[in-house]
């Protein structure tokens, strides 16, 4: 059954194919034109892109094909976007899975979390949920005052974003160097 | 299995320093070539090192579309001379990013992966850039030629040495053949020596031969002069006495008759002696040699006899200059001597020609002379004999059947008149007189 259903989500990642190629164009046309309105989807691909540059530790994919599990909580342009973006993706080999929840509990297994505030939990309270676990937590500034260890932030009219290395590596995580060359600001950088 | 002399083996090594210096030449080029090849390797395992570190660093900036970050690690590439451009493509084939050196052409709108070629002198090598397991795009670098002062650098000491060696090379072997060359001239030098030693030794023995004859002719000379007089007065005495003889004494006149007789004999034998002593009164005129012996031809057949046939190899107008009854006596003391020599009969041979005698040859002055051969087919003799040959009073003829004085007086009338009388013989086959006297132009120009 599980062999099927992940034929049904290749099926699925084929339809999605054409509107992630769009998008994509989309993101080559920010580059040259600023263009404010598509800054929350290329923050939502951001949010899968970053799985190849952390090293979680092995324990939280016990197999080789343990998809990437993306927690969201709250509601944002960018939490909206999200499943949108990483539909049909792949990261090394992983599917990844999007669960949308209401608040987010210590218990809930989660490899990113991308908190915005909501009315049954601020960001800063779901990123408290998880601290010392080795969840990379994400943020926009745009949309909250709290900061994940990645906090996305429009420089100019570049989508970036700043980087708590200290915090990531507090919660058991290694964030890659390419990954931190590329932060508008990085802490905890030299430890 | 033939024998190779010194100066061939000298000429075939002289072969070698060229050989020596054309291998190493040769093996250097080689060096040369077999280096650049290495070296072309080399620049492709570098580009390809350099396009995928590029696709390493700039896969993040590519994968956050982040154009700026992509830009300055592509800058980077500046740094090394040698790359001309290099270019980042994203997934959909369009520049990302791009370094293009001044001067250098511009990238192409697109490329593929796994691209490696030369093309006019540059190396383009494309790398593909990824990412999570995707890839995400392609890198691209062209790399220009090293220049060539650069890569005359890197072969330069190479080729310092290459020259060095050769050059060692090319002074061997101009030494050697130097040296060879003075051993050549050391051999020449050598036969030359030898030569002339042995021309030393000739003149040496010529001259002794001379000395001795000149100091038996001095002596028999004086004698014979001496004698003559007494010869004389002994005559004048004897037509005295018959005078003063009563009439008629017919034996006295007898015995007196036989004594005149003796007499007459001893002064014929005192002129020969006088002849070989160069001391008579000669009355040289120019003669052609070739018609004396024509002349002659008769009274030198009646002398040989028939069993020994004469061959006359004359050439005409052997002008020379001498006393004629002279030469005539001993062109027919030679015939004579010939026949002897030949009791069974055989061939006498006379020839005359112009020859010229170089300098040293004989001890006569250098120039033409006239060559008189007179040749025999008789027993010849031997060397000893040959040597004492024109020793007066030498004789191999039984006693009462030769005088000895035959060649001596020959010999001695042919130095008078600024000749050279030579002997070759071969026991068995032969011997050959050769006279030489020297050339006068014509009758007229005595």
């Amino acid at each position: 059954m599980a062999f099927l259903g992940r034929r049904a989500a290749f099926r699925a990642a084929g339809k999605l194919l054409t509107v992630f190629i769009m998008l994509r164009s989309e993101f080559g046309f920010a580059a040259s034109f600023p263009a404010p309105a598509l800054a929350p989807a290329i923050k939502a691909t951001f949010v899968y892109k970053f799985a190849p540059f952390i090293m979680w530790p092995p324990s939280v994919f016990p197999a080789p094909d343990t998809p990437l599990t993306i927690c969201v909580v709250g509601d944002d342009p960018v939490a909206r976007l999200i499943d949108e973006a990483a539909a049909g993706q792949r990261i090394d080999g992983r599917s990844i899975l999007v669960r949308h929840l209401e608040r987010m509990e210590r218990t809930t297994p989660c490899h990113e979390l991308y908190a915005a505030d909501s009315s049954a939990q601020t960001a800063a309270q779901a990123f408290a949920a998880v601290e010392g676990l080795p969840v990379l937590t994400i943020s926009d500034t745009a949309s909250s005052a709290a900061r994940g260890m990645i906090a996305f932030v429009v420089d100019g009219d570049r989508v970036r974003f700043d980087i708590e290395d200290d915090v990531a590596a507090a919660s058991g995580l290694s964030l890659n160097s390419r990954l931190l060359s590329l932060g508008r600001r990085v802490t905890g950088r030299g430890r | 299995m033939t024998k190779r002399r010194p100066a061939e083996m000298l000429s075939r090594l002289s072969f070698a320093p060229a050989f020596l210096a054309a291998l190493l030449l040769a093996g250097g080029l080689a060096a040369i070539f077999y280096e650049e090849t290495l070296y072309d390797a080399q620049t492709q395992q570098e580009a390809m090192v350099q396009a995928n570190i590029l696709a390493a660093s700039v896969s993040a900036p590519l994968f956050f579309d982040d154009a700026a970050t992509a830009e300055k690690y592509v800058a980077a590439l500046a740094e090394n001379p040698e790359i001309l451009s290099a270019a980042v493509y994203n997934d959909k084939g369009q520049i990302f990013a791009t370094f293009v050196r001044p001067g250098a052409d511009p990238v192409p709108p697109s490329v593929s992966p796994g691209t490696l070629a030369y093309e006019a002198g540059m190396l383009t090598v494309t790398a593909p850039i990824i990412e999570a397991g995707k890839q995400i795009g392609i890198v691209y670098v062209r790399m220009g030629n090293e220049p060539l002062g650069r890569r005359l650098l890197r072969y330069g000491g190479l080729i310092g040495l290459i020259t060095l060696g050769v050059l060692v090379i090319a002074i061997i072997g101009v030494a050697q053949r130097a040296l060879s060359q003075q051993a050549q001239q050391l051999r020449e030098a050598n036969q030359q020596l030898q030569v002339e030693m042995e021309q030393r030794s000739r003149t040496e023995h010529a001259l002794r031969q001379a000395q001795k004859m000149e100091a038996i002719g001095q002596l028999s000379g004086g004698i014979a002069h001496d004698f003559n007089n007494l010869i004389t007065i002994a005559k004048g005495s004897l037509r005295g006495m018959l005078r003063r003889l009563p009439h008629p004494q017919t034996d006295i006149e007898r015995y007196v008759k036989g004594l005149t007789d003796a007499l007459d004999r001893a002064a014929i034998l005192t002129q020969r002696i006088l002849a070989f002593a160069r001391q008579q009164p000669l009355t040289p005129r120019p003669v052609d040699l070739s018609q004396l012996i024509t002349e002659m031809d008769q009274l030198l057949q009646h002398s040989v006899g028939s069993q020994v046939t004469i061959q006359l190899r004359l050439q005409p107008e052997a002008w020379t200059i001498c006393d004629v009854n002279q030469m005539e006596n001993v062109i027919l003391n030679l015939a004579i001597n010939a026949r002897d020599a030949m009791p069974e009969g055989g061939q006498l041979t006379m020839e005359t020609k112009v020859v010229s005698v170089a300098a040293g040859a004989t001890d006569l002055a250098p120039g033409e002379y006239v060559e008189l051969l007179v040749s025999d087919t008789g027993a010849g003799m031997s060397e000893e004999v040959r040597q004492k040959a024109v020793d007066p009073f030498f004789t191999t003829k039984p006693v009462g059947q030769g005088t000895g004085l035959g060649l001596s007086v020959a010999f001695g009338y042919v130095r008078q008149s600024n000749g050279q009388l030579l002997i070759d013989s071969t026991p068995g086959k032969g011997t050959t007189i050769r006279i030489l006297m020297p050339t006068h132009l014509s009758e007229t120009t005595a």
